[in-house]
């Protein structure tokens, strides 16, 4: 298994585990790799000092992780940062935080950065939905990404592997109908009484990621959603792993 | 593997097959019975006669059909006090269902209430109580924690558990720790990680209830809030099942 979806760092509200953990959730569950990006980049006013220290701290375990790197296109340098993650560090996607970052993701600045990870071969991930806003403890409330800016983003760059991290139940069927061929998804907050089997009613099986959303929710909820769900083997097999080996270019 | 019930759980239609899909998903998630309420066919926050009715009679027939599989809660509200003694009376003392559910109507402590707490009590069933303390704020009349404190210093013999674990847990769970008969369910919102061990802290393993709040949620992920919990399987077995048990089984 591949967990798309996977963070490390300290999270300002509550106490979350570390590396050890994950190491540990992943060996007890049988997750092999992650795609890892760091929980200092959405907090820190360069992101990049995030992506830094998080290369240095996953630099031993290379068989496991692949960096996903976090970056921000209002914050200057970000290019040279972009370059340094993928030579460096070999990112294997880039992750958005909008919200966070305040920028719009139809922005030309956003389109730049959309662009170079795209002439890199990287994917473009968007945080859409990190924390439950109820319970934020922040001076203003960080809302989720609106479904209908990520659906006009998705549309506004066809030729580009977008990832909607964080989705609910229900957001992802407002990315497009039928969802455009260049829109995923993980399954990490995509919750219902028969999620995944619905999911597979209304979108093709080489859309969803298996993905942990690690250290924010406890590893097993996407584990078991995913052994328990009412699916085939080659639905399994193709959310587990097949697609995300896929979107990110592993043999 | 011990047994597993889910102590809050919803649906809207009787009969168009909606109690055999959450048997179904039940059976696959490894969830032996199922603690069932309604809040109207269509969920409004001041339900009127009309609804209460339909509601209560949903629950009560889903019940009868499945005696093994569920066990009923009536919904009351204080805009439809005789209405609700009534209720009592058929759903309960007369009937099938085993406790009691309020949602946004009105607040716990609401004085209206009293009369329905009163029999409530007399009748020994629990309450399951809506609760949440939102950053992005409350609806009118949804209940907090301290609501409930309100309720219980008013009716002392009451067994009340807030839903969701007052949504705000870290410190729903100082709140009523000092109560002992004021527990909490873990259904709905994120799997986020150390919700059991943060409730358990302050509370004890005997006062925390398995929930999932299906269909919006999932069995599996609401209960591997239980299953990842750094804490011992007999207390997981607690909080999967007994817990629940001791106050709802007859």
């Amino acid at each position: 298994m591949i967990d798309f979806n996977a963070k490390l760092g300290h999270f300002p509200y509550r106490p979350v585990q570390g590396l050890e953990a994950l190491l540990r959730a992943m060996d007890t569950h049988g997750v092999e790799q992650a795609l890892l990006s760091s929980l200092h980049a959405v907090f820190y006013l360069n992101p990049q000092d995030g992506n830094d220290g998080l290369a240095a701290a996953i630099a031993p375990y290379r068989d496991r992780f692949f960096l996903s790197a976090v970056l921000r296109p209002n914050f200057t340098g970000w290019q040279d940062d972009l370059r340094r993650c993928a030579d460096d560090y070999g990112a294997r996607a880039v992750l958005l935080y909008p919200q966070y970052h305040r920028y719009e993701l139809m922005s030309p600045e956003t389109g730049e950065l959309v662009t170079f990870a795209h002439e890199l071969g990287l994917p473009v991930c968007v945080q859409c939905w990190l924390e439950d806003p109820r319970r934020q403890f922040h001076r203003e409330i960080i809302p989720p990404v609106p479904p209908d800016t990520m659906a006009a983003f998705v549309k506004a760059w066809p030729r580009v592997t977008i990832v909607a991290l964080g989705l609910r139940f229900g957001e992802p069927d407002l990315l497009g109908d039928p969802l455009p061929r260049n829109a995923h998804f993980d399954i990490s907050n995509y919750e219902n009484m028969r999620d995944l089997e619905l999911a597979m009613e209304r979108f093709p099986q080489d859309r969803l990621l298996f993905g942990t959303n690690f250290p924010l929710y406890n590893y097993e909820a996407n584990v078991e959603k995913l052994a328990r769900g009412n699916l085939t083997g080659a639905q399994r097999a193709a959310i587990a792993r097949g697609n995300a080996k896929r979107l990110l270019g592993i043999q | 593997m011990p047994l597993v019930v889910d102590c809050h759980a919803h649906i809207r239609m009787p009969d168009n097959g909606e109690p055999e899909l959450v048997l179904d998903a039940a059976d696959r998630a490894g969830v032996d019975r199922v603690v069932l309420c309604s809040l109207g066919r269509e969920w409004v926050p001041f339900p009127d006669a009309a609804a209460l009715e339909q509601a209560n009679a949903d629950i009560a027939q889903v019940v009868e059909r499945y005696p093994d599989r569920f066990m009923g809660l009536v919904y009351l509200s204080a805009d439809e006090v005789p209405l609700g003694l009534e209720h009592l009376d058929r759903y309960i003392a007369n009937g099938p269902c085993r406790g009691v559910k309020l949602w946004i109507s009105q607040f716990a402590d609401d004085p209206r209430m009293d009369p329905l707490f009163d029999r409530i009590v007399e009748l020994d069933v629990p309450v399951l109580q809506h609760t949440w303390t939102k950053a992005t704020g409350n609806l009118e009349r949804e209940s907090t924690a301290w609501h409930c404190v309100h309720r219980m210093k008013r009716h002392p013999g009451l067994k009340m558990w807030l839903a969701h674990a007052g949504g705000r847990w870290e410190e729903a769970a100082r709140i009523i720790a000092p109560y002992p008969n004021l527990c909490a369910d873990i259904s709905g919102g994120e799997p986020e990680a150390g919700i059991v061990e943060c409730l358990l802290r302050h509370m004890g393993p005997d006062r925390v209830f398995f929930g999932s709040d299906i269909p919006g949620r999932s069995f599996v992920v609401q209960m591997s809030k239980v299953l990842s919990a750094d804490i011992p399987d007999d207390w997981k077995c607690m909080i999967l099942g007994e817990n629940i048990l001791r106050w709802i089984e007859p």
